[in-house]
């Protein structure tokens, strides 16, 4: 018995025909589902009636923002939408739970946990959909309106990746475009890979992350503990708690500059400490920073892959490989989360408190996998250590943190002292 | 009125010869081709507003040009002008009388070029390449604003080399529009803001974005009686969001819609699903038109709710589209805009600007 997500929202559109459950207490705050025929129950007829009935003129008066394009039958915008999150399409729930409302023993904790699950089993069903849709593969992710977006998922839009392939070229440079891509390919593929079959430690996580960056608090449902209330604006929740991949610039001169630090942690959410299970996932993604855009080792150059290989794109040969084959020669892929540069250098530490500060301002430059580490990544440096004092930084350390930018090669690996932070 | 003349004799007519043969899918609507195309992808599309008598339409591409055609009203279309940046041109804008063209470009600048001198100034310097520009004329200021990737939305009197406001944005700046007086901008990492421009332009609201991946591009709408009322946001994941600022019923009015997938059925087979590169709303009609990255274009009926027409395939994605003044024309440009990295990326391969009779195509249906 799947829980119906969209009735916790208050729009399910079958109502009481629904095959998913309808718990009690779940918070009904809105519209009427829609009549029912015959009777109230569940609906006796065959499956053709969950369908005949979505045709009423009634269902659309309460678009949902995601399920608003579900397919009315009519040409209401082409393309079917059953593929909404929940709506029963999973596991074909089709024999379940027609008899919801019958049901009433749902008590509140379980619809806490129900309400989770069904927020997770939508981040799997989306995930499964972006693997297998080709869709571009470096965008960003919430699972739902209000939440934050997920960390992991580096957001860059094309144009960006074109102008870095043409910046490159001029330089002669291509290789190492295609590695950084590649990089980024593994990242967010991994990243996909561990939302897709979620287990224990991630599901953990991705929960804690959630709650904690939720500004609204959700109808009726108070996972015992206040959410904290930011504000109003909702932006610099959404900004801090996935501070991705501002660092991937691939232009060691301009940069796409003062990037906020650490490629893909939710570590800002700025009141709450992520618990150590969150940084456990996270804190590979810190990526190096140092960077040379000197020797490449070991990165295939091949397989700039965004789909598997079966089903070509209608542009043209397919010359993908499978994102199964380039699993690569990351040398930092001890964890599965593989880290933007290989060296948990934590250097710059985004877990900032204030709101937007770029913290750190740090890395301009982009965390290649560059097996020749640091140096100075051996160092005890852990994650709990967000500000160096500045009698701890060397001149030269101390020096890049007062310029505007770092330069390439300099980037300081321990964080900023406090001092030189404006927030 | 200008009548646009049938497609059929011009289908051909712009290119060479050789595509004729029964694989070529350049263009499968059989629209006018825009002669003498940009050499790489075409970035950015924009009509010469209603003061200008006659219909010019400005490209700008990733060769670092900015072009100027005449479109006549029998399809033809003429070569007038070119100006050249020194990095790919991603966005330009007509100013509102018709005389100047503003060019954002990955050089960090923006230019302003007079058409009537054919000499083209800086206007505007970001410390990251400049995604968008607009112009802005209230009644009491006029100004050019962009916005860049170094986060920023600058606004710029165009006598002065510093700007008149600078903005923070949360993230980068991917994709704005501007409608007096409102102004929304999109940026990266779902960031979502609408400003208000009266007496001097303002942050209105930040909005929770409808979409749940990455902002592609947004256009604004009006009402009934012309007023801006919302914008539709398009994504990366095939899908667009309608949202109104200020709804009567924020849950019925707003609704977002699948497009650009491939086999609509719902199947079980996986869709494919396919950037939405440019949404442009039809200046008299408000239907709006979509384009995406599988090649097609589409036509919708917002307030209906529902789809006027699909366009066949091109063999490229689709990567701008804009309407003429008065709604008549509608160019869409044909390009490859990388959605799938640089492997399906083919510097021989033709770019095209197709130009369409949008007069009755895009009708509105009338509402259930």
């Amino acid at each position: 018995m799947t829980i119906c997500h969209f009735f916790l929202q208050g729009r399910c559109r079958f109502g009481e025909r629904c095959w998913n459950e309808h718990p009690r207490g779940g918070g009904r705050p809105a519209p009427a589902p829609p009549p029912s025929q015959g009777t109230g129950r569940g609906g006796w007829g065959g499956h053709n009636q969950r369908y005949t009935s979505v045709v009423q003129p009634s269902n659309f008066s309460k678009p949902s923002t995601w399920g608003g394009s579900r397919n009315d039958g009519k040409a209401f915008f082409g393309s079917s939408d059953y593929g909404a999150p929940g709506s029963g399409n999973k596991s074909s729930g089709f024999s379940q739970n027609r008899f919801s409302a019958l049901n009433s023993e749902q008590n509140i904790v379980s619809d806490y946990r129900d309400e989770e699950e069904k927020l997770l089993e939508g981040i799997i069903k989306d995930m499964e959909v972006w693997e297998s849709s080709g869709q571009w593969m470096f965008s960003c992710y919430s699972p739902m309106k209000e939440k934050p977006n997920i960390s992991g998922f580096p957001d860059f839009s094309p144009e960006e990746l074109h102008l870095e392939y043409y910046n490159c070229r001029a330089n002669n440079n291509i290789q190492n475009y295609i590695n950084s891509v590649q990089q980024l390919i593994n990242q967010s593929r991994n990243r996909l890979l561990e939302l897709k079959t979620l287990n224990a430690s991630t599901k953990v996580a991705l929960v804690s992350e959630l709650k904690n960056a939720v500004n609204q608090p959700l109808p009726t449902f108070g996972f015992g503990q206040q959410p904290p209330t930011f504000g109003s604006s909702s932006f610099p929740l959404s900004s801090n708690s996935s501070r991705s991949a501002n660092n991937f610039s691939f232009n060691s001169n301009t940069g796409f500059v003062s990037s906020s630090s650490g490629s893909t942690t939710a570590f800002g959410t700025p009141s709450t400490v992520p618990d150590s299970s969150a940084l456990d996932v996270t804190s590979s993604s810190r990526s190096a920073h140092s960077i040379g855009f000197g020797s490449q080792p070991a990165l295939s150059a091949a397989s700039f892959s965004f789909k598997k290989p079966e089903t070509a794109s209608g542009f043209g040969a397919s010359g993908f490989s499978g994102f199964g084959s380039s699993s690569v020669v990351n040398s930092s892929n001890t964890t599965s989360f593989p880290a933007f540069g290989a060296v948990n250098a934590a250097a710059a530490v985004p877990a900032s408190e204030s709101g937007n500060s770029l913290f750190g301002q740090s890395v301009s430059a982009f965390g290649y996998n560059v097996a020749p580490a640091p140096p100075a990544a051996t160092s005890s440096i852990t994650s709990d250590k967000l500000f160096t004092p500045k009698t701890d930084l060397s001149a030269e350390d101390l020096k890049q943190f007062e310029a505007k930018k770092f330069m390439l090669g300099k980037i300081p690996l321990k964080p900023p002292p406090i001092e030189l932070l404006n927030v | 009125m200008s009548l646009f003349g049938s497609t059929s004799g011009f289908g051909t007519g712009g290119t060479s010869m050789f595509g004729s043969t029964a694989t070529d899918n350049h263009n499968p609507m059989k629209d006018i081709e825009v002669t003498s195309p940009p050499d790489d992808s075409i970035g950015c599309l924009a009509f010469s507003p209603l003061t200008l008598p006659g219909n010019f339409l400005i490209a700008g591409s990733w060769a670092n040009d900015v072009r100027c055609w005449e479109v006549q009203d029998n399809g033809q279309t003429i070569p007038k002008a070119q100006q050249m940046h020194t990095g790919p041109v991603l966005d330009v804008c007509w100013s509102d009388d018709g005389s100047k063209v503003f060019t954002a470009s990955c050089d960090k600048t923006a230019k302003m070029w007079d058409l009537n001198s054919n000499q083209a100034i800086q206007i505007a310097q970001h410390e990251a390449p400049v995604k968008t520009v607009h112009w802005i004329k209230a009644p009491n200021y006029s100004c050019v604003m962009t916005g860049s990737w170094d986060k920023t939305l600058k606004f710029w009197d165009t006598r002065s080399p510093t700007p008149m406001m600078t903005l923070q944005l949360p993230e980068r700046c991917y994709c704005a529009d501007v409608v007096h007086p409102m102004a929304v901008v999109a940026t990266a990492e779902r960031g979502l803001i609408v400003y208000q421009l009266e007496n001097q332009p303002s942050e209105f609201r930040r909005i929770e974005s409808p979409l749940k991946h990455q902002h592609r591009c947004v256009a604004i709408f009006k009402d009934k009686v012309n007023k801006p009322t919302g914008f539709a946001l398009g994504s990366i994941e095939g899908r667009v969001a309608i949202h109104y600022i200020n709804p009567p019923n924020p849950a019925k009015d707003n609704f977002t819609f699948k497009c650009h997938r491939s086999n609509g059925t719902n199947t079980s087979a996986p869709q494919d699903i396919y950037a939405v590169n440019g949404i442009a709303f039809h200046p008299a009609h408000g239907t709006l038109a979509t384009v995406g990255s599988d090649g097609r274009f589409s036509f919708w009926d917002k307030d209906a709710r529902t789809k006027l027409k699909t366009s066949e395939q091109l063999d490229q994605p689709i990567s701008a589209c804009c309407f003429n003044h008065n709604g008549n024309i509608f160019a869409y440009a044909s390009s490859y805009d990388w959605s799938k990295g640089h492997e399906f990326y083919n510097p021989q391969k033709k770019n095209y600007i197709f130009l369409r009779n949008a007069a009755e195509e895009l009708k509105p249906r009338n509402k259930k």
